[in-house]
């Protein structure tokens, strides 16, 4: 489990004003569960995910990590590298790869028999299942998701969807992802904290439960298309000049 | 493939409608001209011209200074790539200021090290070597900016240091750019050489042309530009080749 405490950002490049950019942002995960916050688009989503990752260090707050194992980052962008092949991206940045371990992951993400092919001039869908593999192959306990779905098309993002779900259930990782679409956090997450800007700060968090499995058909259920209004309309009343930054 | 096959017999139907157009032109039409020679006089003449200018020795010299000079100068890139990368992320500044450079006429240069040196083969792929680092370096320069911000994240975010992201990430990612860019500095490359020797006049096809014209040996002139567009035609041919088989993921 991993837990963000009150973390806090100031922009210090510019120099007339500090702008503060993230504001005292909690944050829990848990094993086999995906949380997910929504905030509107370039409003520091990656800025956060980067902090809790430890890329980029924030003013102030911790990363509390009880499992001490590591914090992987997925960029919103295609982050395989072309010049790799799909085992050899898999097995990047490992001193000792475990050739049983990474064909055994390679098949969960569903890239079996593609273990020779690279990645360049391949679908998001393709490239994504290359960086979920490659971050559960470091044996982190959280992976982080920086907005990935927006540029899948319709097909591969439901696809990725369940392949997410699969994943989260059958490991004990955690997952955070960070999105500005409220149907995608809501089928994904089984937890939802809503942001707004200026700074980004959470107004409203909500554990998400739906009866059985979640398959596709869900996202044409009453219950859902319910609860996706619901959660627009919170965003409409807290932070409405940012609302067509939100998709639904 | 089929775009490969499609570029190269386009190539070919370049050179031979340029030939059928020289033959017709100045063997039926224009027979008498102060512009080109006869296509069947410029033929008779081949086997004098090769063996009076020693065309064979002057083209493999210039030829194989050519393609040594890249193999070289990317090999003296390759080898110490990672520490050229970061020496040029971390002075990038100063590196900036080499630009006026750019002002400099590369003929003087080619001038001042015929002064300096002596006309030796050596000198001649010396110059030739450097001239294709140089401008390897200045690319790597330009370009390490395009790096994907999201490698380099994930580079660091895998615990990857410095050194690591340099060599797996950055000269990764480059690589294709700079065999990319060999195909046009390759022409470049041939104009400098050619100078080279046509200043030296002692080795290569640059020194043949110094001679031809001295001679005004207009057969002469006409063969060695033909087998010069068909050298650098298969310069740049090999180059493509490379890429296309070994470094082909460029995004």
């Amino acid at each position: 489990m991993v837990e963000i405490k009150k973390i806090s950002f100031e922009d210090s490049t510019s120099a007339i004003k500090k702008l503060p950019c993230l504001k005292n942002i909690s944050l829990e995960t848990f094993e086999g569960k995906i949380t997910s916050f929504i905030a509107p688009k370039n409003s520091g989503k990656s800025l956060l995910l980067k902090i809790i990752a430890g890329i980029e260090a924030p003013s102030s707050g911790e990363i509390v990590n009880i499992g001490g194992k590591k914090i992987v980052y997925i960029p919103g962008k295609s982050s395989s590298f072309p010049w790799l092949n799909v085992y050899e991206n898999v097995s990047f940045g490992l001193r000792k790869p475990d050739v049983v371990e990474i064909k055994r992951i390679i098949n969960l993400v569903g890239l079996e028999g593609y273990e020779k092919h690279r990645p360049n001039n391949k679908s998001y869908g393709f490239r994504f299942r290359i960086s979920l593999a490659r971050s559960l192959a470091q044996n982190p306990s959280l992976i982080l998701l920086d907005d990935p779905f927006s540029q899948m098309d319709d097909i591969s993002k439901k696809e990725i969807f369940q392949l997410v779900r699969l994943v989260s259930k059958n490991s004990k990782v955690c997952f955070l992802l960070a999105s500005s679409n409220i149907t995608e956090a809501l089928f994904l997450s089984d937890k939802i904290y809503l942001m707004k800007i200026n700074p980004l700060e959470i107004f409203h968090e909500e554990d998400i439960k739906f009866a059985g499995e979640r398959k596709v058909s869900l996202l044409k259920s009453k219950k859902f298309i319910q609860l996706c209004s619901q959660f627009y309309n919170l965003i409409k009343l807290k932070d409405p000049q940012n609302l067509f930054n939100i998709s639904i | 493939m089929a775009e490969r096959n499609k570029e190269l017999k386009n190539s070919f139907k370049l050179i031979l409608t340029i030939l059928f157009v020289y033959v017709v032109l100045f063997e039926f039409i224009l027979p008498v001209n102060k512009f080109l020679p006869k296509p069947s006089i410029l033929f008779e003449s081949i086997f004098y011209i090769i063996n009076d200018y020693n065309l064979f020795i002057s083209i493999s010299v210039s030829f194989t200074i050519v393609i040594v000079a890249f193999v070289v100068a990317y090999i003296g890139v390759y080898v110490r790539a990672p520490y050229l990368l970061r020496w040029l992320t971390r002075y990038k500044e100063s590196f900036t200021t080499l630009n006026v450079f750019r002002y400099f006429l590369i003929i003087v240069v080619v001038i001042l090290i015929k002064q300096w040196f002596e006309e030796t083969l050596f000198w001649e792929f010396f110059f030739a070597t450097l001239f294709v680092f140089i401008l390897s370096l200045k690319k790597l320069f330009d370009k390490i900016e395009n790096v994907k911000d999201e490698y380099v994240v994930v580079g660091k975010n895998l615990g990857l240091t410095d050194m690591e992201i340099s060599e797996d990430i950055h000269w990764k990612y480059l690589q294709p750019v700079l065999i990319g860019y060999y195909e046009k500095l390759n022409i470049s490359l041939w104009s400098i050489i050619l100078v080279f020797e046509f200043i030296g006049d002692t080795n290569g096809l640059g020194h043949a042309f110094h001679k031809a014209l001295v001679y005004k040996d207009l057969n002469a002139i006409i063969l060695f530009s033909f087998i010069l567009f068909v050298l650098v035609w298969v310069t740049t041919f090999i180059i493509k080749v490379i890429k296309r088989k070994y470094f082909n993921w460029a995004d």
